[in-house]
């Protein structure tokens, strides 16, 4: 029931809500549907495959960035700026896969970290794209077509994440996820996989960013190369249910209801919140609330202790 | 009787250390292969050469016609070469049908409806049908060998690479496991398999190599082989095999069991 | 070319700073596997430390609170380990990564509440005091922190191989099964190692808060270096962070005046991918199966 009852609800809620919501709702109701499409981006390389980048944030710096330079310099229009932005990642993630992919555990973690730092840093010494001053770019586009265009990059990664749960792509990145060694002792071809999950990771995460840009009007180095980006979507994954397909979206859900209340209250509770949130799903909830809303695992106190009992030392 | 597997040289050395040194061997078809020698004698490093793990440093290796050194390890199980590993290593979050159906579909490559054919037949096979819907990560030691070695069998290979499979074994599962091995050759498999308990590669093997320091030190059946003073002196050092010349004690030690100690009489 | 000299003093200085503090972080990751991203912040809190006690009525010389560091922070890292992160030490490396980043937020945001987020210095009579030689300008301070990093190096040395306790740790970071079997208590011997980073980490706030200006935000980029030394110095070996942090300190002394002191921390995260993707052992790390 949950699983037809959930995508066509899901749907219907995020199609309408622009006909009930405008001006600050809508904008807020933008920003989650942009957390939900990072998360699941996250989710490709992270959640399935268990290669838990803290560099996504790249991709989506690039995204922003080929996308308003594109725009506010060669006057190109919007979609073949998206589609460019898509291109330019997945050649960066071309680039910086094979060397980061090869590694393991922190390595990569921190490899990924290194790589979106470095790049962040390189871009406010290009003046091309402005330097530290940034980008200003202006798209003749309403508040609703953002919401729109944010909502039809949310169900690409939807789709995506839901083609490859389904078929042996999944098992692939499951069985890369458990143990690489034994997934290619069974004939797994772990590099094609893992590689293709990070192209598409990619894509969505520039997507998000383009259309970041086009509704933002401006892109500079510490807004859209910050990692906090980076981080927020790995807690907004493992907080939904990492290697899930709705996981990542009840997450961003829930963290960004809370934040966005927080932030409208107390300013400088933000990162605090998320550093406790993070140390509260680390804790006693591993695998994130999607397990308890299936009804996997039932929810009681014991549960919530048990969680990690066999992690323990 | 032709060839399922030929080695030809094959060396790996890890930084200064030698680990395996100009091996060649050959597994004949049909065969069931045993490969012995005492602790760090290189026999796990060679299993991973074979299956693709490591790159040899010199040498070929050569699947019936095809060679296969330097290939990933993917596309070796492709060819048709499988293993299980010495610590088990099963998905552990999925369930034991699902371990054996990726085997099929990834090692056998076939569509999914023929890998979850495949998967049931071999479950059917290895006895392990009433599990099918467990978590692997929750069922015992013994059945989780159990599910490695479908999942191996699973990709229908024509050379399997056990590596000490009975090893944390209590005596009946033992039993139960050389059964399986033995029906698993009987189905047109090759197998080489590394053992320390001599009663399994005793009753087992057809042939028997001995590893020792990365070289082979002997070759032959196994009755020959644990005869050879070289090998007795690999085991249990010279003076062992000095006394053993004169007494021949070996033919004592058929499969039978095996008490564990040394049947050693007075001189 | 008269200032050369100076860079590579000024190198050297430097790195004996990312050394003391990475030697903690990288006992925490060769024996605990834990990349603790929470080290920086404890820096941090010793150096507020030694600032509190400086400023307090106690008015204690930051050297003299040194003890006092050590032994505040390693009661705090070992209560960390026994409660939190020994819950999760068996599971995914992510997972104490994950835990460790959520406190360093926390410990984060508890420093600019109590403290502000306004830097703050140690000043004390001999702070801007530096030793002269030729055209060469030594800071006293820094030396200190120099000397501190080569006799805590060594100490730590001692400690791991010719100690009960020590060897306690090295074995249970050699084979966590093994060592239990042995009779050596894992959770407790956990604690112990993350309190005695903790301690460390807590000495290198002190040492630092004589040298530089801080805040609650510098735990980041400390941490960040402290990585990167540990992956230039190799992991398990002792020696290792000392070697990285004179490293990453040339490096980084060389590009602030050849490039520009905004590129240093770019320098710091380019050579760390060169590092990961070309020799990941580090210059004198051990090999890992």
């Amino acid at each position: 029931m949950l699983r037809v009852a959930l995508p066509v609800g899901f749907g219907i809620a995020v199609l309408a809500t622009p006909l009930v919501a405008s001006g600050y709702p809508l904008r807020e109701a933008t920003t989650i549907l942009m957390y939900m499409a990072l998360a699941l981006s996250w989710n490709l390389i992270g959640g399935l495959c268990g290669y838990p980048s803290v560099g996504n944030v790249a991709f989506f710096g690039i995204g922003a960035y080929v996308t308003a330079a594109l725009v506010a310099h060669l006057h190109w229009t919007l979609l073949p700026a998206l589609g460019a932005s898509a291109l330019a990642a997945l050649a960066f993630a071309a680039v910086i896969g094979p060397i980061v992919l090869r590694l393991n555990g922190h390595y990569f973690a921190i490899a990924t970290l290194g790589t979106a730092q470095a790049l962040g840093q390189i871009v406010i010494m290009v003046p091309w794209v402005g330097g530290p001053n940034g980008i200003i770019l202006r798209v003749p586009i309403g508040d609703t077509d953002v919401y729109y265009l944010m909502a039809a990059v949310l169900g690409l990664a939807l789709l995506i994440t839901h083609v490859i749960l389904r078929g042996s792509w999944g098992y692939a990145c499951r069985m890369i996820r458990q143990d690489e060694h034994a997934a290619a002792a069974c004939g797994v071809n772990a590099t094609y996989y893992k590689t293709a999950c990070w192209g598409l990771s990619a894509i969505v995460a520039a997507l998000v960013g383009s259309v970041y840009a086009v509704w933002i009007t401006f892109v500079n180095p510490p807004s859209v190369f910050d990692p906090l980006y980076s981080l927020t979507m790995v807690v907004l994954t493992l907080v939904g249910g990492a290697g899930t397909l709705w996981g990542p979206v009840v997450g961003a859900f829930l963290v960004e209801i809370v934040d966005q209340y927080l932030w409208a209250n107390l300013l400088t509770a933000h990162t605090l919140f998320l550093g406790v949130v993070i140390v509260v799903i680390v804790l006693f909830l591993p695998r994130g609330v999607w397990p308890y809303l299936t009804g996997q695992q039932g929810l009681s106190w014991r549960s919530l202790f048990e969680g990690t009992r066999r992690l323990r030392v | 009787m032709s060839t399922a597997l030929r080695l030809e040289g094959v060396s790996k050395s890890f930084g200064g250390l030698q680990a395996v040194r100009a091996v060649s061997l050959e597994l004949k078809a049909q065969e069931i292969l045993g490969l012995i020698g005492p602790n760090g004698a290189g026999k796990t490093t060679l299993m991973n050469l074979i299956a693709g793990a490591y790159r040899p440093t010199a040498g070929h290796i050569f699947l019936g016609a095809r060679e296969v050194t330097g290939r990933p390890p993917f596309a070796i199980v492709h060819m048709g070469i499988a293993r299980t590993f010495q610590i088990v290593r099963v998905f552990k979050e999925m369930t034991v049908r699902e371990n054996v159906l990726v085997g099929a579909l990834f090692g056998g490559r076939t569509d999914r409806r023929a890998a979850a054919e495949r998967a049931d037949e071999v479950l059917e096979f290895v006895g392990l049908s009433g599990l099918a819907d467990r978590t692997t990560g929750e069922i015992g030691l013994a059945e989780q060998k159990r599910v490695q070695l479908a999942r191996a069998l699973a990709i229908r290979p024509s050379v399997l690479l056990l590596d000490e499979a009975m090893a944390g074994l209590n005596p009946g599962e033992m039993e139960a496991a050389l059964e399986l091995v033995r029906a698993v050759h009987r189905s047109g498999v090759s197998l080489i398999v590394i053992e320390h308990l001599m009663k399994v590669i005793m009753g087992l093997s057809h042939r028997v190599v001995v590893m020792h320091h990365g070289q082979l030190l002997a070759e032959g059946s196994p009755a020959d082989v644990v005869r050879d003073p070289q090998v007795v002196a690999a085991y249990f050092g010279e003076h062992y095999s000095r006394r053993r010349q004169r007494s021949g004690p070996w033919a004592h030690r058929a499969p039978r069991a095996d008490t564990g100690r040394d049947g050693d009489r007075a001189p | 070319m008269e200032i050369w000299p100076q860079i590579i003093v000024n190198g050297l200085l430097l790195g004996g700073v990312y050394a003391l503090s990475a030697l903690a972080f990288s006992l925490e990751w060769g024996i605990l596997n834990i990349v603790n991203l929470a080290h920086g912040s404890f820096i941090m809190l010793g150096a507020y430390l030694t600032w509190m006690l400086l400023t307090s009525p106690l008015h204690l010389d930051p050297l003299l609170s040194i003890p006092i560091d050590f032994a505040v922070l390693a009661v705090l890292g070992f209560l960390m380990q026994r409660y939190l992160l020994n819950r999760v030490m068996r599971g995914q490396f992510f997972l104490t990564l994950l835990l460790t980043f959520g406190i360093d937020y926390v410990l984060v945001n508890i420093g600019i509440l109590l403290w502000t987020a306004d830097p703050r210095a140690v000043i004390t009579s001999y702070s801007a005091t530096s030793l002269a030689i030729g055209a060469l300008t030594i800071p006293y301070t820094r030396v200190a922190v120099l000397a501190a990093a080569l006799v805590m190096t060594v100490a730590l040395a001692r400690f791991m191989h010719h100690t009960r306790m020590g060897r306690a740790i090295n074995a249970t970071g050699m084979d966590l099964d093994a060592a239990s079997l042995m009779g050596v208590r894992l959770p407790i011997v956990f604690a112990l190692t993350m309190g005695l980073g903790c301690g460390l980490a807590g000495v290198a706030g002190a040492l630092y808060s004589v040298n530089f200006p801080f805040s609650p935000q510098i735990g980041g980029g400390l941490t960040l270096r402290a990585f990167v030394v540990t992956c230039l110095g190799g992991l398990g070996n002792v020696y290792g962070p000392l070697l990285g942090g004179l490293v990453l300190g040339m490096v980084e002394s060389v590009a602030s005046v050849v490039i520009g002191s905004g590129a240093v921390d770019a320098a710091a995260f380019i050579m760390l991918v060169f590092i990961l993707a070309l020799r990941p052992r580090g210059l004198g790390g051990r090999v890992t199966a």
